[in-house]
């Protein structure tokens, strides 16, 4: 396909995708938004752990931390000041951040940005190690950041939070953020240095034979992911308007695994559908908790039940689908045309067949 | 002087002694073979050099530079790229990326990362050459016809080449083959010998190979050394190290007679 008609249908997408925004944001419900803005702020996490884990080949249970730095920094620099006062009654807030303000967009940045510095910091020793181990280490970071936002109560309030976020997050920035998101990240790995962290996914050794420092792009990768989950966890706040530890339990980034494993390792667009999907059926199992009536017999709630549907779920997918919906194959453009060739090269010969 | 000497390099790994006082003087353009039985120490020389392994005493200069202790990426980026004994591709990559990935290092020397994923026109520039050597690399070495395909789906002796084409897109000065001739038929070590031969006048290459198959190494290697554990045992033309006892009875032990009769 010609650069210029790729140009084209892409702008044409966007479009579409502006008018469809515009009709949601006036038309759906508060709480069919909710469901589409976190499942817009979960698709940019589980891109961004995709980069790390899927093209990198660096196993991270890290991400939960990421999203807390970030919304920590970016809800403290929305809050107005006299909210600021009313929240932090047993402990008064520290300065800096009594008086630091910012508009959400450069909020926003600078969530990402904490996130990527700590990525950097805390990236240079942990990512000697591999594979399980550093699944364990990267966990330990996150479990570290959610008892220091327990515990550091003069800059996170402790256990009690920050409420009265203003409500900023809406379609436009959340699935701005995915759009923009997909495609710095699509065009990382298109380029030579997506190249260097597919080289050190495939074989370490070699890609150090290439020329390729680990030390460096495995840190570059850690930090670009950590950036956009940073970015993903202060698009939360605003939506959540309250974040407390408890908002960033190890469940948070086990949900986001789940949408890049059943997308696809090393899948952009896997991990688009997967992260829509699995937000949509985690909310459609909700009704399986409340009390019931099967059988004529009457069922209490039970807490967690629409958890257990949704593992059932998950080993069904993971079973028939070992690599994901999509492996490591793409759903782009490219991809549409090749599939719509087929689909026409198929109908043609059908039709030759029948004699029509 | 020559582009490679290895001084008095030794390896221990705990208790045992991989290599002994390993000393090697290569001359610029020369084709030398290093061999020697199973475990005798060839490919540990090769970790050293290529900073895999930091020996435990001795010096390495590569240029008249020391790079003793040197990490892998820096070495590649001087000048001596290398091939593995157990071929390591990337193997769901395709043929033309895994070339690609060995002039990496010369882009990231003249643009920067947040030009790439800008594409500004200097990360453009230096992407369009790197796809243009790429492509006569792969020509080069008869590859060019299945440069889309996964590196892991080739056979055997296109994996081996691609991985001699991988380093070379690297633009060596030194060039190390560990078995390049492993598992291939006569009719492929043929064709190997030749393209030895051809790629080191065509690029200007030293290059130092680890072979178990006599025919390559009696073939192409002007100078031989031999190894058995650890130790250096005899070095010379092909007709100097097959005359030569020690060799002999490394490669097939001594008759029990003859050591009796000793």
């Amino acid at each position: 396909m010609g650069r210029r008609k790729k140009r084209l249908i892409t702008l044409a997408g966007l479009a579409l995708l502006i008018l469809v925004i515009w009709w949601a944001q006036a038309n759906l419900n508060s709480y069919t938004l909710r469901i589409l803005n976190l499942a817009a702020i979960n698709i940019i996490c589980a891109m961004s752990l995709n980069l790390l884990f899927g093209f990198t080949g660096q196993f991270s249970l890290g991400h939960a931390g990421f999203m807390a730095v970030g919304a920590y920094v970016t809800g403290l620099l929305i809050l107005p000041e006299a909210a600021k006062a009313n929240i932090f009654i047993l402990d008064p807030l520290t300065w800096p951040f009594t008086v630091l303000s910012a508009p959400f967009l450069v909020a926003l940045l600078a969530g990402g940005a904490v996130a990527a510095l700590i990525a950097v910091v805390i990236g240079f020793p942990v990512l000697r190690l591999r594979g399980d181990y550093l699944g364990i280490a990267t966990l330990g970071f996150a479990e570290i950041v959610r008892v220091l936002a327990n515990n550091l109560t003069t800059v996170t309030n402790g256990a009690l939070g920050l409420k009265d976020i203003p409500p900023i997050s809406n379609l436009w920035w959340t699935v701005g953020g995915a759009v923009i998101a997909y495609a710095v990240i699509k065009r990382i790995i298109t380029s030579s240095y997506g190249r260097a962290f597919m080289a050190i996914r495939e074989n370490e050794v070699a890609a150090e034979a290439m020329g390729v420092s680990l030390v460096y792009y495995k840190t570059l990768s850690f930090a670009v992911s950590a950036f956009f989950a940073g970015v993903g966890g202060g698009l939360m706040a605003s939506l959540l308007t309250t974040i407390n530890p408890r908002t960033f339990v190890f469940m948070l980034t086990f949900n986001i695994l789940i949408m890049v494993v059943v997308g696809g390792l090393g899948s952009l667009t896997g991990s688009i559908v997967a992260g829509l999907i699995l937000t949509v059926i985690m909310e459609a199992l909700r009704p399986l908790e409340s009390p019931m009536v099967i059988f004529g017999r009457y069922i209490p709630g039970i807490p967690g039940m629409r958890m257990v549907i949704f593992a059932i779920i998950l080993l069904i997918a993971i079973l028939f689908l070992k690599q994901g919906i999509f492996g490591q194959r793409e759903l782009d453009l490219d991809a549409m045309a090749g599939l719509y060739r087929k689909a026409r090269a198929r109908l043609a010969s059908g039709q030759k067949e029948s004699g029509v | 002087m020559g582009i490679l000497q290895a001084e008095q390099i030794t390896m221990q790994f705990g208790g045992l002694t991989a290599v002994k006082d390993f000393c090697l003087d290569l001359k610029q353009g020369e084709l030398a073979g290093l061999i020697g039985p199973n475990g005798a120490g060839k490919t540990t020389i090769f970790n050293m050099i290529t900073g895999f392994y930091k020996p435990t005493s001795g010096r390495i200069y590569f240029g008249g530079r020391d790079i003793t202790g040197l990490r892998p990426d820096k070495v590649v980026g001087l000048g001596i790229a290398r091939t593995f004994q157990n071929i390591r591709l990337l193997a769901n990559l395709s043929v033309l990326d895994n070339v690609m990935i060995g002039r990496h290092l010369h882009l990231s020397k003249h643009t920067t990362f947040v030009e790439g994923v800008l594409r500004l026109p200097r990360y453009r520039r230096e992407e369009e050459s790197m796809y243009d050597q790429a492509i006569r690399l792969l020509k080069a070495v008869g590859l060019e016809d299945v440069k889309g395909e996964k590196a892991g789906s080739l056979p055997y002796g296109q994996q081996r080449r691609l991985e001699i084409a991988r380093a070379l897109a690297t633009t060596p000065q030194l060039l190390l083959l560990d078995e390049p001739a492993a598992g291939m038929n006569p009719n492929e070590t043929k064709d190997l010998i030749e393209f030895i031969a051809r790629i080191r006048d065509e690029f200007d290459l030293t290059i130092l190979l680890i072979e178990h198959d006599m025919k390559v190494v009696m073939g192409v290697c002007e100078r031989i050394l031999v190894l058995d554990h650890g130790i250096t045992i005899s070095e010379g033309t092909p007709e100097v190290v097959q005359n030569d006892e020690k060799v002999i009875t490394a490669y097939l032990g001594v008759d029990v007679d003859d050591v009796a009769a000793q």
